[in-house]
């Protein structure tokens, strides 16, 4: 199976924090989750992988491309990374000119340009939402703004860092579909998430971060399964089980 | 626009006679002639010059002008202040318990070109940037070869101060709806102190992560922003500036040519 992205013995140490001797690959068409408690270096693998941070050692691999100073803007091309918080990523004053700016940086001709924003405002439902200013949203239609931002660029790989967090059940739900679809098309997913719900339903292998060591990567059922990863997910909670009535799954 | 700094025009690109590119350029020109005035009256001149042609091409003054109003305070110090520290011939005296307070007829003149000058610079500046777009501008900016670290720090600029004002006052909020009370000067500086420095840090942390999202998007180094180009108009817009250049050179009243 070809591989999407390849972490090899990976290290990495910042101040208090460290990642050690982290190995994991993200296939071509893959959806997986990258699970772990607060502080587990989720994000910061997801910054290693798209080039905002240098390992120490060890070496990334994305298309077989190696992830280094000469190859990264090539590598960013291949790899949109949707942010946590959807207010770090949106900055021009209308949602427009927000999602136009990665493919104006492509070099793209203006049609071009609209095309790509209309399609991609169109994938995630926010068409109607053209020339609202930025800052006169919610957060799950910022989410959503954002991820069109990301996608305008026509990515092969989404890093999807917390995408449900902070949103209710419609919006999770729409969040699901548009990212399922997405991946229909052929986008291979990375994402990291707290609930064992996106776990269950969505993630076709799972890759568990515990204080910078990677614990298991591998399938989901077999994680399920063993009581010591699932610690590093969270619990059965509320939101899952909500989400389950919601979306009308057994 | 809503809480966006300068008064830029919504949408995707304007329909203007002239390039952003141009604009850009002809109003940094305008600025310099602007600055260069030492004139009252050949300042005033020129501020009515901006005027009209603003008038003529549709200028929404009143966003322009409640923007530039802001800077009110900046331009009344030196009008106030100035006339107070600087000339030789008295305008007036007055007594105050530790003696006379005397205002010059220089400094008043000075401060009036400085307030002026500053009057005049914001405005053209800011009706300029009222006919372009954010993407127009960066465009121009990107045509006359503005680094990317500069054009970076303006976007994260025109994006994080209103923000910053407003995580300020956020912050303000909580702090009172915890049953803080503006107590006396020292207090109230103090804490305005600990919330501005607070805010900064944060706005700091979190320029860098925006700043990293640009990159991500292809901002920077290797790929390519189109520039906004120039249009057959622009000519019209650079001969016009060589008139008024020439005129001023020339100790032409600039009146005769408005009327």
């Amino acid at each position: 199976m070809t591989c999407a992205i390849e972490v090899d013995h990976l290290y990495f140490r910042y101040k208090e924090f460290s990642l050690e001797d982290v190995n994991m690959n993200l296939h071509l068409g893959e959806q997986k989750a990258l699970v772990g408690l607060n502080g587990s270096g989720k994000t910061t693998m997801f910054k290693l992988i798209i080039g905002l941070l240098e390992p120490v050692a060890g070496s990334i691999h994305v298309f077989e491309r190696k992830v280094e100073r000469e190859s990264i803007w090539e590598i960013r091309k291949d790899v949109g990374f949707l942010f946590q918080n959807p207010d770090d990523q949106l900055f021009a004053p209308t949602v427009w000119e927000d999602v136009a700016f990665g493919p104006k940086n492509l070099g793209l001709p203006p049609e071009e340009v609209e095309r790509q924003v209309d399609w991609s405002l169109d994938v995630v439902g926010m068409s109607d939402f053209v020339n609202r200013p930025v800052n006169q949203m919610s957060h799950g239609e910022a989410k959503r703004v954002a991820l069109a931002g990301i996608i305008a660029m026509r990515p092969k790989i989404l890093l999807l860092d917390e995408p449900f967090a902070g949103l209710d059940f419609p919006m999770i739900s729409t969040m699901v579909d548009i990212i399922q679809n997405l991946r229909n098309e052929g986008i291979s997913v990375l994402y990291t998430t707290h609930n064992r719900f996106f776990l269950e339903n969505w993630a076709d292998s799972v890759a568990v971060l515990h204080d910078g060591k990677l614990i298991y990567d591998g399938s989901v059922d077999h994680a399920l399964q063993d009581p010591a990863i699932m610690q590093q997910t969270g619990n059965w909670n509320e939101l899952g089980r909500r989400m389950r009535e919601y979306r009308g799954l057994a | 626009m809503g809480k966006f700094l300068l008064p830029f025009q919504e949408g995707r690109y304007t329909i203007n006679a002239f390039s952003p590119t141009s604009i850009v350029v002809a109003s940094f020109i305008m600025g310099v002639i602007l600055a260069l005035q030492t004139q009252i009256v050949s300042l005033l001149s020129l501020i009515v010059l901006i005027l009209v042609i603003g008038t003529a091409s549709r200028t929404r003054w009143r966003t322009v002008l409640s923007l530039a109003a802001k800077f009110e305070i900046v331009i009344l110090f030196w009008i106030l202040l100035l006339p107070f520290f600087y000339g030789n011939i008295i305008l007036y005296s007055i007594s105050v318990p530790w003696g006379q307070l005397i205002a010059y007829q220089e400094g008043l003149n000075l401060g009036i070109i400085i307030g002026l000058r500053i009057f005049g610079l914001i405005t053209l500046f800011l009706a300029a940037l009222s006919h372009m777009s954010l993407s127009e501008f960066i465009g121009a900016l990107k045509t006359l070869r503005v680094p990317s670290s500069v054009l970076g720090s303006l976007l994260i600029m025109l994006r994080y101060i209103p923000l910053f004002i407003e995580e300020r006052h956020q912050m303000q909020e909580a702090q009172q709806l915890r049953g803080y009370e503006r107590g006396n000067r020292v207090e109230r500086i103090r804490s305005l102190g600990f919330l501005v420095g607070s805010t900064i840090d944060r706005a700091m942390d979190r320029s860098i992560i925006v700043y990293e999202s640009m990159t991500l998007r292809g901002f920077g180094r290797g790929m390519l922003v189109v520039g906004s180009g120039v249009k057959r108009n622009d000519i019209l817009l650079f001969i016009g500036l060589t008139l008024l250049i020439l005129i001023l050179l020339n100790s032409l009243p600039l009146v005769v040519l408005l009327t």
